[in-house]
This record gives C-alpha cells, sequence and structure tokens, in this order.
C-alpha cells in the first residue's frame, strides 16, 4: 500500500469568491428608508397659492357678522365703511356684539336700546371733541326677518342722532 | 469654478451629470406663503347700502323733481307711486311670480319712467330728476326682499332712499 506524502490543504480560488461575498453581504447595510415624491405635494401647494393670491385683500376693516344672521345679496352696494355696529335676530338685539335685550321687548320699550345708542354716540364725542357727528350707524340682520320690524327699528335710529344707516349686505359684483 | 466634464472616474464609471434640486427650501417658502394668503383672504365680500332716514322737515323738498313711493302689498305685489313736479301722482301696481321678479318688475317701471322724463341713460337721468325714494315695508315682506328692492333702485341712479317704519 503505497502512501501519501503529508497532504496540506489549501482554499481553492471558487472558495475565496464565497468567502468574499458573505463578507461583502455583511458588511453591506440594508437601507430602511423609503423615498417621497414631493412633486404632487409641491403642485398642490402652488395650486393653493394662485387661489389665495385671488382671494387676497388689503382691506383694513374686520367685519364681524353675528351668529344667526344670513345677510342679504346685494350687487350695487358700497364699499363697507367703519361704524358701530346694530345686529338684528329674531330673538335678540346686539350693539357692538353686546346684548342689549329681546326684540320683541326692545320693540315695545326701546329706552335700553336708546341708552346704548346715546352712550356711544357721547363715546364718539368725547374721542373727537371737535368734529361734527356723523350719525353713521351699521345694521345687520337676517335676510328673512320681516321687513316692519327692521323699519321699525330703522325709526328709532334717527332720534339719537344715527340719520345714516348702513345696511350690511353681501356684496356680488358691487361698485 | 464647479465644471461637469466627463472625465472618467477611478474605478472606470461615468460620473452622473444630473444635478439634485433641493426642494426643502422652495415648500417651506410655500407653505409660508399659504400661512400668509389664509390669514388675509376674504371669503365673504361685504358692502352696504346706505338709507337716509328722513324725519318730517328734514325730508328733501325740491319741488322740481320726481319723488317716488314703493308700497309693498305682499311679497309678489306692490304698488310704485311717483310724484310727478306738477304735483300730479302716477300710480302703478306691479306684480309677479316671486320677490326676486318683483324688484327686475319695479326696475322696469323706474326704466319706463326714465324715458318719460327724457333722454339718455336710466341712470344719470333718474339720479338728476329724482330727488327721494320711500320704501314701505307692508305686506309681510322679508328684510331679504326689501334689500333687494332697495339694490333694484340703486341700480338704476336712485341712491337717496328711505324706509319707512311701518306696524306688523
Amino acid at each position: 500500500m503505497s502512501t501519501l506524502g503529508p497532504q496540506v490543504l489549501t482554499v481553492g480560488s471558487f472558495q475565496k469568491h464565497l468567502i468574499a461575498r458573505k463578507q461583502k453581504k455583511a458588511k453591506t447595510r440594508r437601507l430602511m428608508t423609503a423615498g417621497l415624491t414631493l412633486t404632487s405635494m409641491v403642485d398642490m401647494f402652488s395650486l393653493l397659492v394662485i387661489f389665495l393670491l385671488q382671494t387676497f385683500s388689503t382691506s383694513p376693516e374686520l367685519i364681524t357678522v353675528s351668529k344667526n344672521v344670513h345677510l342679504p345679496i346685494a350687487v350695487s352696494a358700497s364699499t363697507f365703511r367703519d361704524a358701530p355696529v346694530l345686529a338684528v335676530t329674531a330673538e335678540e338685539i346686539y350693539v357692538d356684539q353686546k346684548l342689549v335685550g329681546r326684540t320683541d321687548d326692545l320693540l315695545k320699550n326701546p329706552q335700553a336700546l336708546l341708552d346704548r345708542l346715546t352712550e356711544l354716540r357721547e363715546l364718539w364725542q368725547r374721542a373727537h371733541p371737535h368734529d361734527e357727528f356723523g350719525g353713521h350707524i351699521s345694521l345687520q340682520a337676517d335676510k328673512d326677518l320681516s321687513g316692519a320690524i327692521v323699519s321699525r327699528l330703522m325709526g328709532i335710529l334717527p332720534s339719537q342722532a344715527y340719520s345714516t344707516v348702513q345696511l350690511t349686505v353681501i356684496s356680488r359684483g358691487g361698485s | 469654478m464647479a465644471g461637469a466634464s466627463p472625465t472618467p472616474s477611478a474605478n472606470g464609471r461615468r460620473k452622473n451629470l444630473d444635478a439634485e434640486l433641493n426642494l426643502v427650501p422652495f415648500i417651506d417658502l410655500l407653505s409660508m406663503c399659504i400661512c400668509f394668503l389664509l390669514m388675509t383672504a376674504v371669503w365673504l365680500e361685504i358692502g352696504s347700502i346706505d338709507v337716509k332716514q328722513y324725519l318730517g322737515t328734514d325730508a328733501p323738498t325740491e319741488t322740481s323733481s320726481y319723488d317716488v313711493e314703493l308700497n309693498f302689498l305682499s311679497s309678489r305685489r306692490a304698488e310704485v307711486r311717483v310724484k310727478t313736479p306738477d304735483k300730479s301722482v302716477e300710480r302703478q301696481t306691479v306684480d309677479a311670480e316671486n320677490p326676486a321678479l318683483l324688484a327686475q318688475a319695479v326696475g322696469g317701471v323706474l326704466e319706463g319712467l326714465a324715458r318719460r322724463i327724457g333722454q339718455g341713460e336710466t341712470q344719470v337721468v333718474l339720479a338728476k330728476s329724482v330727488s327721494a325714494a320711500r320704501l314701505f315695508p307692508n305686506g309681510g315682506v322679508s328684510y331679504g326682499d326689501l334689500v333687494a328692492m332697495m339694490d333694484a333702485f340703486r341700480a338704476r341712479g336712485i341712491v337717496n332712499i328711505g324706509v319707512m317704519p311701518v306696524k306688523e
């Protein structure tokens, strides 16, 4: 029986390739983040900006429409001027956002309303001692309210020197 | 100066010439614009209709001009009275199917009046000739219908409008 001499085991080229591949896999980290496509969001933002630019307004007046008051629509409305606001609903009457009383009660006995209007007028006259009182007042009323109620309230106003009533409306293609 | 030329890289691959655009500042700018414009946007255009409330002798007493009175008989019927300079009174009753059409019909009456008074645009003729208009909101007419009627008057040049107090 012949014997082979001492044998030295060496790693072949294929084995080397397998080892290198395994090490490369171990070194390479898998990315856990996903790419986010921002194109559609940028498109949406651009459209929003263009739309909002069309509704942009530099008008300084901030008009608060009272709750439960749906204003009527008018085509030939003028620019709204700053003035005390008398808001009328079927139930209550407010002057400058402060409740004065119930509509029915004030129509029968308008003293509380007259006192409040006098107070406002005197405040204005104290703040503008050299100017003549203009008598401007804004009236906000719900469009379904009876015209007779509004006319009676408007009849009360001149007694307190409020001769020019501006009826607040929603302007559609106004002047 | 940065340039882009296809120089061969060390590992033999071609260099990518596409430049990446950083959209983050642009998105920030758009967000700020949107926030600002949302605060200043006007959703409802508010206007006003001026009404002069006349009492007794405070009313204009122009004798050479016309005076118009409109009495609501109901939300679909109204009577128009025109006081002419020669003290005569013309009356006309206007009927319509609904309050919006009533305002249009009354507008037609005013246009007819303008044609009788003189030549020219309705707004100009009525603005010169009609000193005041008074509305009587009888007949259970709503405030919205009253405003629509006032709108019809203003659209035809009559801006001195008064609303007379009536009982319900």
